[in-house]
Formats: C-alpha cells, sequence, structure tokens
C-alpha cells in the first residue's frame, strides 16, 4: 500500500525546536570557527593555475613523441601498425626506403591529427619498435586547424626537457605507481 | 573422367572423391578442407620439402579396412590417394608435427615483419599464428644470409627464405631459364641466381606472387604501402592480347600494384612484367585531366582555351553534324567492346578506322624439364604447369593490344584494315576530311607521322586520349579519357574470350570514359544511345552481333580463387584465421 504525503508527514515523531534553538546561533559560530581554522591553520589547497601547476601523473596520456636513437634519428620503422590500430585514424604516414645502411624502411611523412586523436595508446601498444609514446604533456592547444596536424619534426620535439621538469617526474620514469596527492600537499606544485 | 580412374578415401570423416594418381593434399584442398603448405603448388611439381602439410593417413589394409593409427605422420602433398584410405588433417599428431616443422622454419627467420611487405599475406605469418607453437626455444644465433637485388623486378631477402624452392622450379618448369638455383646445405641452404644469371625474366614477377613468405619481393612495389590497405578490383592486362585475369590494387584511388588472377584457361596463375608493371601510365605525369580548345598559330601567346565537358561536347558535336558525309573516325585496338559497340551505333561503319600499337615479339615459354628416364613422375608433373596445347606454359601475343579481335567483331575487317586508315589519311591529305573524331589512349603509342601529318590538315580535330601528346597537340578538340584500370566493360583476347574488366579507380579531373564521351556526342547529334551502361550495352551488342551470340556478362567474369589460398578465403567471405584444432586435443599456443 502506497503511503500518502500526508501520512508521512503524520507518523514523523518530530519534536519542535525551542525559538533559542531556531536562532541557529551554535550553528554560525561553529561553521565560523572551521572558516577560521582553515584560514589560520591550514595550508590552502587550491593551486592557483595558471601561476601553480601540479605535474600529471606520470602515466598519464597526452601528447605523442616520436623516439629517437642516439644519432638522432626516428626509431620508427613505418610498418604502419599504429595505423592500423588507430581507432580514431589520426595517424597518416608515408613510409619508403631508408637512406640509412642499418635500417630497411623509414617513415618519409609521419602525421598525426591532434583534433582527431582520442589519446586512447593504441599506438603505443601496436609499436614493435617502441618508437611512438604518449607523453603526460596535458596542453593541445591550437589556434588555427593547420597547427594541429603535427609533423614528424614537430613529433620528435615534441616533449623538450623543461616539459618534462614541468609535468612529470621525467622522462622514463613513466612506469611508476599512480601518485596520490594529499590535502593541503605543496611539495609537488611548481 | 571413367569411374576406374576415381578413388573414394575419407577426409576429417568426409567421404572425398578424388582422380587416382592426385595427391591427398589436392584431394582435402578440392573438398574445402584446407592443409597448411609452402612448398606445394598446383602448377608446379610436387617437391615434398616443407613438411608443413603433415597428415595422419590411415592406409587400408588386407583386409579392406583402415589399419590403425600410423607411427609417424606423412606429407599429404606427396602421398597419392588410394581407395579407402583414411586421413586426418586436424589430429593431434599432425598438429604436433606442424608446430615441430613452424618451430624448425622459424629458428633462422629474422621476424622483421614490421619492415616486410609480405606482412599482412604472408602464410608464415599465418600458419604461425593458426599452427605455432607462439614461442621459440631457440637460444642460439640464427644465420645470417643477406640480401641481394636478383633483377630488376625482384628482390630477395635471404633471411626472410624457407627454402620452399616455389621460385627455383618455377624458373624451371614455367618460365624455362633456369634462373635461381639454391646453394650451400644445412643452416646456410639459400636461394641464389644461377652463374651469371641475371634475373631479367619477362616473368620473373611471378616468383614474388609464389614466394609464400618476404622473401622474393617485389622491388616495384618495396615499401610503397601495407596490403592491408589495399582495394582490389578484378581486370584484364592489357598489355597484350593473351587477356591475362588480373587484380588491380589501389590504396586511396592510387593504383599500387598488379596481380595475377588464376584463370586456367588463359594465363593459368602468372602474369608477365610488362603487364605486373604496366600500371605507370595511369598516373602519368602527362595525363590530361582536362577539356581543351588547342588555339592556331595566329593566337601568339595563348596556345589553348579550357572547356567544360559539356561545351566540349557541344563543340565537338556541332562539327560533326557540320561536316555530315565529311566526318571520319578513328577508333583503336584499346577501346571495350561497349565502346566500340556504341561508335558502331553512332557512325557509319564505313567511315570507320582502326589505330593499334604495333606488334611486338610473341613469346612462347616452354618448361626446361630433367631427364625423364631417370625421374619416371616427370611426364605427369609436366602436365601440372601445361597450358597450351603445344605444351607451352605461358604466352605473350605479338599483338600488344587488349582488345583487336572485339574491334574486328564489331566493326568488321574492312573497318579494321590497314587499307581503311590509309584510305581515311590520304582523304585528309587532300583535305576531303572536314571533322575527324580520333581516340588514341594508348600508352607506348607513338603515332607515325603520316598520321599526324594528315591531322593538321583537317579542320576540326577531336582527340580523345590519356597524354598530353603529339595526337592532343595536333588535335583543335581534346578531350581527356579514361585508362583500362578507370572504366567497365568487356575485352576480347586474342583466342575469342570475352572478358570484364572493372573500374579500379575513378577517372581524373574532367577526364570521362570513351562511353561517357560516346553517350554524350550521341545526344548532341540528337541520335541517343540506347543506354549508357556497359552493362545493357553488352546485352545489346549480344543480341545484334552474332559473333557474341549467347555470352552473358555474367559469364564474362571469370571467377577463380585468387593467387593465394589465404586471398581466395577472404575473398569469400570466409574465416581467415579459423582455429583448425579446437577440440580435437591439440594444445593451442
Amino acid at each position: 500500500m502506497a503511503v500518502t504525503h500526508d501520512e508521512a508527514v503524520e507518523r514523523t515523531d518530530e519534536r519542535k525546536s525551542s525559538w533559542v534553538e531556531r536562532l541557529y546561533l551554535r550553528e554560525i559560530v561553529a561553521g565560523l570557527a572551521n572558516t577560521f581554522r582553515h584560514l589560520v591553520f591550514e595550508s590552502p589547497f587550491t593551486t592557483q593555475y595558471p601561476e601553480e601547476t601540479i605535474p600529471y601523473n606520470p602515466r598519464a596520456r597526452g601528447e605523442h613523441i616520436l623516439k629517437v636513437d642516439e644519432q638522432g634519428r626516428e626509431k620508427c620503422v613505418a610498418c604502419l601498425l599504429c595505423e592500423a590500430a588507430c581507432p580514431s585514424k589520426c595517424i597518416r604516414i608515408v613510409p619508403g626506403p631508408a637512406p640509412w645502411d642499418d635500417r630497411e624502411r623509414y617513415p618519409v611523412e609521419f602525421e598525426i591529427d591532434m583534433l582527431r586523436c582520442i589519446y586512447c595508446g593504441f599506438c603505443e601498444d601496436a609499436c614493435p619498435c617502441d618508437a611512438i609514446e604518449l607523453t603526460p604533456k596535458p596542453y593541445t592547444v591550437f589556434d588555427r586547424r593547420e597547427t594541429a596536424l603535427y609533423d614528424k619534426e614537430k613529433l620528435k620535439n615534441n616533449y623538450p626537457q623543461d616539459w618534462r621538469e614541468r609535468f612529470s617526474d621525467g622522462y622514463g620514469k613513466q612506469t611508476g605507481p599512480p601518485f596520490r596527492r594529499e590535502a593541503g600537499d605543496r611539495s609537488l606544485i611548481r | 573422367m571413367a569411374e576406374a580412374d576415381k578413388v573414394k578415401l575419407t577426409i576429417d570423416g568426409v567421404e572425398v572423391e578424388a582422380p587416382r594418381g592426385s595427391m591427398v593434399l589436392e584431394a582435402a584442398l578440392d573438398a574445402g578442407i584446407f592443409v597448411p603448405h609452402y612448398c606445394f603448388h598446383r602448377a608446379l611439381s610436387v617437391a615434398g620439402n616443407c613438411r608443413m602439410c603433415m597428415v595422419e593417413v590411415w592406409p587400408r589394409g588386407r583386409d579392406g579396412k583402415p589399419m590403425g593409427p600410423p607411427r609417424k605422420p606423412s606429407i599429404a602433398c606427396a602421398t597419392e590417394v588410394a581407395d579407402g584410405m583414411v586421413v586426418k588433417t586436424k589430429s593431434a599428431m599432425a598438429h604436433e608435427a606442424r608446430q615441430g616443422v613452424l618451430e624448425f622454419l622459424l629458428i633462422n627467420h629474422p621476424l622483421d615483419c614490421p619492415v616486410c611487405d609480405q606482412a599482412g599475406e604472408c602464410d608464415l605469418q599465418d600458419f604461425s599464428f593458426q599452427f605455432g607453437r607462439g614461442e621459440s626455444r631457440f637460444r642460439e644465433e640464427k644465420a645470417i644470409k643477406g640480401a641481394k637485388d636478383f633483377g630488376p623486378e625482384v628482390r630477395f631477402y635471404g633471411n626472410r627464405c624457407i627454402n620452399c624452392t616455389r621460385c627455383v622450379r618455377f624458373t624451371q618448369e614455367i618460365a624455362g631459364s633456369s634462373d635461381l638455383v639454391q646453394v650451400h646445405r644445412g643452416g646456410r641452404n639459400v636461394i641464389d641466381l644461377a652463374d651469371g644469371a641475371v634475373f631479367d625474366h619477362p616473368l620473373s614477377g611471378n616468383v614474388v606472387d609464389l614466394c609464400p613468405v618476404g622473401a622474393l619481393v617485389s622491388r616495384d612495389f618495396l615499401h610503397k604501402s601495407r596490403v592491408w590497405h589495399l582495394d582490389r578490383t578484378d581486370s584484364v592486362c592489357p598489355h597484350c592480347s593473351t587477356g591475362c585475369n588480373i587484380e588491380v590494387h589501389t590504396q586511396d584511388e592510387v593504383v599500387q600494384r598488379i596481380k595475377p588472377r588464376h584463370n586456367p584457361h588463359v594465363n593459368g596463375y602468372w602474369i608477365c612484367d610488362r603487364g605486373r608493371l604496366g600500371y605507370h601510365h595511369v598516373h602519368a605525369d602527362d595525363r590530361l585531366t582536362a577539356a581543351r580548345r588547342n588555339l592556331g598559330p595566329e593566337h601568339e601567346g595563348e596556345v589553348s582555351v579550357r572547356l567544360s565537358f559539356q561545351e566540349a561536347i557541344a563543340e565537338a558535336g556541332a562539327a560533326i553534324e557540320r561536316a555530315g558525309e565529311r566526318a571520319y573516325a578513328i577508333a583503336n585496338a584499346w577501346l571495350t567492346n561497349e565502346e566500340l559497340f556504341a561508335l558502331q551505333t553512332l557512325w557509319p561503319t564505313d567511315r570507320i578506322g582502326l589505330i593499334a600499337r604495333p606488334p611486338g615479339e610473341e613469346q612462347r615459354f616452354y618448361p626446361k624439364w630433367g631427364d625423364a628416364e631417370r625421374n619416371p613422375s616427370l611426364p605427369r608433373q609436366h602436365e601440372r604447369g601445361k597450358l597450351y596445347e603445344d605444351g607451352a606454359t605461358f604466352v605473350i601475343e605479338a599483338d600488344r593490344n587488349p582488345n583487336r579481335t572485339g574491334a574486328l567483331r564489331i566493326l568488321g575487317e574492312q573497318a579494321c584494315s590497314e587499307q581503311r586508315l590509309d584510305a581515311i589519311l590520304s582523304a585528309a591529305l587532300a583535305g576531303e576530311v572536314e571533322t575527324l573524331l580520333v581516340f588514341s589512349g594508348m600508352p607506348d603509342y607513338h603515332p607515325p607521322e603520316v598520321l599526324t601529318g594528315a591531322l593538321a590538315r583537317v579542320a576540326n580535330v577531336i582527340v580523345v586520349d590519356l597524354f598530353d601528346g603529339p595526337l592532343a597537340r595536333a588535335a583543335s578538340l581534346v578531350l581527356p579519357g579514361a585508362a583500362v584500370f578507370e572504366k567497365r566493360g568487356t575485352f576480347t583476347n586474342g583466342r575469342g574470350r570475352t572478358q570484364r574488366i572493372d573500374m579500379a579507380r575513378p577517372t581524373p579531373g574532367q577526364a570521362r570514359t570513351e562511353l561517357e564521351i560516346l553517350f554524350a556526342l550521341g545526344r548532341a547529334l540528337g541520335r541517343p544511345l540506347p543506354s549508357g551502361s556497359p552493362k545493357r550495352l553488352f546485352e545489346l551488342l549480344v543480341e545484334q552481333n552474332e559473333a557474341f551470340a549467347g555470352l552473358r556478362w555474367a559469364d564474362t567474369h571469370h571467377v577463380a580463387p585468387a593467387w593465394s589460398p589465404h586471398m581466395a578465403a577472404a575473398r569469400k567471405g570466409l574465416p581467415v584465421l579459423a582455429s583448425p584444432c579446437a577440440g580435437k586435443g591439440g594444445s593451442s599456443a
């Protein structure tokens, strides 16, 4: 049997507040005390973005980087497996015979359309040469559509040292555990 | 075939009938039971050296019943079928044998699939995935055999080779050149060029298709694309009147390569290198993409005026209308039957001539067999690659045009004769021709000077061509045409077989197929064609022309298994990578 609204109201065994209680003085004082306690004794939690930033999780998936070997040549062999794995079809590679003796083929052109990319990281999984990687670099901001097409040179230099220091624990430490930031911990803010 | 020539055997519980003397592998494949194999090929002799097609064969005992399970598996490609034989292709014994074979094959394989052009259509990849162990126990160093160019079309990667010797047998038994041999023994065994040989044989590209792995790859296709990107269109090679069945592989509307399509009545499994590389003209730099009116020498500076297709057709129609009886047409032997039929409908055949590419050298290929007395199975093996009555395995015809037979049948012998062309040209030189419609569009066609000289004397020359060549320059009105891979229709090859071509890519820019041009011209002249569809025109052609009587549009397309069993399965929509050993006791990889 459904309970009507009136019945529910009747059944509540509610004590009427006295007029002193209805002034809510005690609650107001307690709330103000809490505010003053945070103001005086606790450090602020808020990051003053963009003046301050906190590093992203080293395992976060941001923009791509094309890794290079000791001689500065891209490690990619243009096998096109990342292109095949890409669900948003944002990678375009033109393979060609490599100009170097120790390599069969290399990407003549390598282009990622950042407007289409969904940062799933499948390309990184598919790569047999460990040549493409997603960095924690978070900003993908463009002023024009053309700048959203990242070419090979842009991708090779996409994650410079100062960005590494600013946004992660550093290049190569990306397999560590996900970090947690405790309330009031300002040690990570840069 | 008489009953006595057939035997009955059981393969995987299925009762199968096979011709006596055939092999278990062929019987299984014919019955739709796939047995993995590398060295076996239907057109080549049986080598039996890859050991991949291991099956369990229960021979028939004296009592007529199958004996018990054998102690070891046998290779299906070299085991002759026998009455009452029981074959198990998916048993645990066969599966274990294949796993072992694959582990051995992969010992020296570099696993460089990311840079290998065969990846995606590689039998070693596919069979490793389906039948392999999944990991190698080999911890020693792999043998390194290097890479080199065998010839202008073929590059050899020794490390990837599994020594199936298909290519060696091909050069002996089909090409008849014996260019390739096996050298060294054991782990260093490798394919190499015979002493002093250069692998520039006209059929050399076929070893690339034969190679089940990426050891022999095409230099033309090297690092160009990935096979999973390619769209496949069935077509017919236009470069000679053999009419080889081909597949045109395109990516993003760009032709990437040509592959042979199996047709036992025409080309077997092969095509020649001229056909294999004969697609580059489609993307030539001087392709015409817009209609134009060439201005005479009196207009200084400006050479031509660009026209829209409709404007060009209207001008052409007006010029033909004005000329009346003094309008002539020159067709060519690269037009499809439907286009020739449309031209014949629009134009009186006594004012049509024909140009064609000049004939080349006829090339016939015969196998180079060993001593039949020392190898008693040779006569039977000989039959496997034979394609022609005289024992030839492949023929490149002298006529370098795909459809001269069709032109002869449709336009008639007189229109296709030299005399008719000479008569038209001399009339043109005498100033008796006012409008001349010339269909060219043949790659590597160099018009004779008498033709270009005659064009200079004609007031209105309308040229339909692919390239901005001498004919297009001599014309007053130029219409861009379509390459063979850009149209639909049928060709009739030198032996009278009518075969379909299909559109592998759209025409570039404003270019139209010759059929569309003729259709539009028919409307402009007030004599519209009955239809613009190649299929409908073909049906009308069959009704009206006795030489084509009884043909159906569907019959012009020979649906054959592709050049690889896996491709054949993929084309039919069958699962390529079905798990063959599920539930049969074989441990899954």
